[in-house]
């Protein structure tokens, strides 16, 4: 007589071990792939970040280093017909030339760097990616040197995170010539 | 066959890929932060040394810096610190080997060292042109030659007289600052009365002699380099000042007319003149290699030659204001 093989199973009790340990596996694969994606995508921003900080700070020191003299920001009204933020670093270049670079955001909320020479519109030198606030800060360290700091920060899903920071100080090769 | 087992077999195989995936996502997301951090702390060490190279250029313009110079440090908050070492320094060249350290902390993460070389030049300043005037100038006589550029903030009358390069009138000049303290402080010989050399010869001028009254040179050599600051009127006639390396400065505080007069057949001058408030006059067949600069009128007339030369010992330039530019740039590795 043939026997017929009863054929094993799992138990209950195995497979809720077994789908508890899967699901938590699954979790914590899933958060560390989300972390990293983050991560990763944080770096790279910060990374563009640093560039854009550091060929604004560039662009605004090939300027400064033909400048003649600051500008305090009360005498902005002298120099410029339109108004300029107080935060403004401006300087002239001759007697007549008198340049200004600032920080705004557009209606977009996109970070610009605008260069704004007397007697002309405000030309926008460098876009920063939309996200990235800048926080400028231009403070003489003398009559003729300027030190820049310029912060970056990235505003992700409501969370602020600093990408960098860059200073730099410059002065007016013309100064008092 | 008895299959019993497999599934922890499988489920461990399952758990190492798991693992090697994750491992392999927190190496991969590391090494980025890293090289982002890496690049970032060495753009802010750029920036800090270069921040340096600036800060000395501008004391060096200054004259903040007088040898022996030779090292500036500072620090920006949060951000790090520069050490610039001047090095090399000729009368005419300097090199400059600033190096910005990045820190988080007080912890350095980064270092750049960036060498410029500066030349002492008067590029971009009044005495890049052979005659320039703060007020008029007038240029007579057939025989008066100038060999280079003339400009004024006024006009310029030209009568008879030949001159090779171009002139400009109502130009945009720049003038240096006349700063008398930093001649004083600066002097080599000061003479507190009225000063003169008469039947001289080769008198040396070395640096800077201060004369706290008028200056009279007559029939004498004088060797340089270097300079004379007179708070007075300077006249000299019949003389040779300098050689066409080692110039004889002439700078006079006067405010009238003829704040410098330079005059005779026989007068040989080899550098710069200034009076940053009063006028000259230059006359006879004087023979002038270098610049003049007035902030009041300037009157040439009755046949001299002036050339613009500007290749003396460049010591002499930082007496007149001149400026460091910079003519080379490298990133030492």
């Amino acid at each position: 007589m043939a026997t017929v093989k009863k054929s094993q199973g799992f138990t209950i009790i195995e497979v809720l071990i077994a789908s508890t340990v899967s699901l938590i596996s699954l979790g914590v694969i899933c958060t560390a792939y989300y972390v990293g994606m983050e991560t990763f995508r944080f770096n790279q921003k910060r990374m563009e970040a640093i560039n854009t900080l550091c060929l604004s700070t560039d662009r605004i020191k090939k300027d400064i280093r033909e400048g003649e003299k600051f500008i305090s920001f009360v005498n902005f009204p002298d120099y410029f017909s339109v108004s300029i933020p107080n935060d403004s670093l401006a300087f002239t270049t001759d007697d007549i030339t008198a340049i200004a670079f600032y920080f705004e955001k557009d209606s977009n909320g996109q970070f610009h760097l605008y260069k704004k020479t007397a007697g002309s519109g405000p030309e926008v030198i460098i876009s920063f990616d939309p996200g990235v606030e800048v926080k400028p800060e231009f403070s003489n360290i003398s009559d003729f040197s300027v030190q820049i700091n310029l912060t970056a920060e990235w505003i992700y899903r409501g969370k602020t995170k600093k990408t960098g920071e860059i200073s730099s100080m410059v002065t007016l090769r013309n100064w008092n010539r | 066959m008895n299959n019993q087992g497999y599934v922890l077999v499988m489920g461990l195989l399952i758990a190492s890929a798991l693992l090697i995936l994750l491992s392999t996502i927190t190496g991969t997301i590391i090494i980025q932060r890293r090289l982002v951090d890496r690049s970032y702390h060495r753009e802010r060490a750029l920036a800090l040394a270069e921040s340096g190279i600036d800060i000395a250029i501008a004391c060096l313009n200054e004259g903040d810096l007088l040898e022996p110079y030779l090292e500036i440090s500072e620090e920006i908050p949060e951000m790090g610190t520069f050490q610039v070492n001047l090095s090399d320094s000729t009368d005419s060249t300097i090199t400059l080997a600033s190096t910005g350290y990045s820190k988080r902390g007080e912890k350095e993460k980064a270092q750049r060292t960036v060498e410029v070389t500066a030349n002492l030049t008067m590029e971009g300043t009044a005495f890049a042109y052979a005659v320039a005037s703060g007020g008029n100038i007038t240029i007579e006589d057939e025989e008066t030659t100038i060999e280079g550029d003339v400009a004024a903030v006024g006009s310029v009358d030209v009568e008879d007289a030949t001159i090779t390069g171009t002139i400009t009138e109502e130009a945009e000049l720049e003038f240096p600052e006349f700063d008398s303290d930093y001649y004083l402080a600066n002097a080599d010989t000061v003479i507190g009365e009225d000063w003169e050399i008469k039947e001289e010869s080769d008198y040396p001028i070395d640096g800077i002699v201060y004369v706290k009254g008028d200056v009279k040179i007559e029939g004498s050599t004088l060797i340089g380099p270097g300079v004379i600051v007179a708070e007075g009127k300077i006249k000299i006639e019949d003389a040779i000042l300098g050689t066409s390396s080692e110039g004889v400065g002439l700078i006079s505080m006067s405010s009238e007319e003829e704040a410098i007069k330079i005059e005779g057949d026989d007068t040989e001058i080899y550098g710069m003149l200034w009076a940053p408030d009063g006028g000259v006059k230059i006359e006879n067949e004087v023979i002038l290699y270098g610049s003049v600069v007035s902030g009041g009128d300037i009157k040439i007339e009755d046949g001299p030659g002036l050339t613009h030369y500007l290749d003396f010992n460049p010591e002499i330039y930082a007496y007149f204001k001149g400026n460091y530019l910079i003519t080379s740039w490298s990133e030492i590795l």
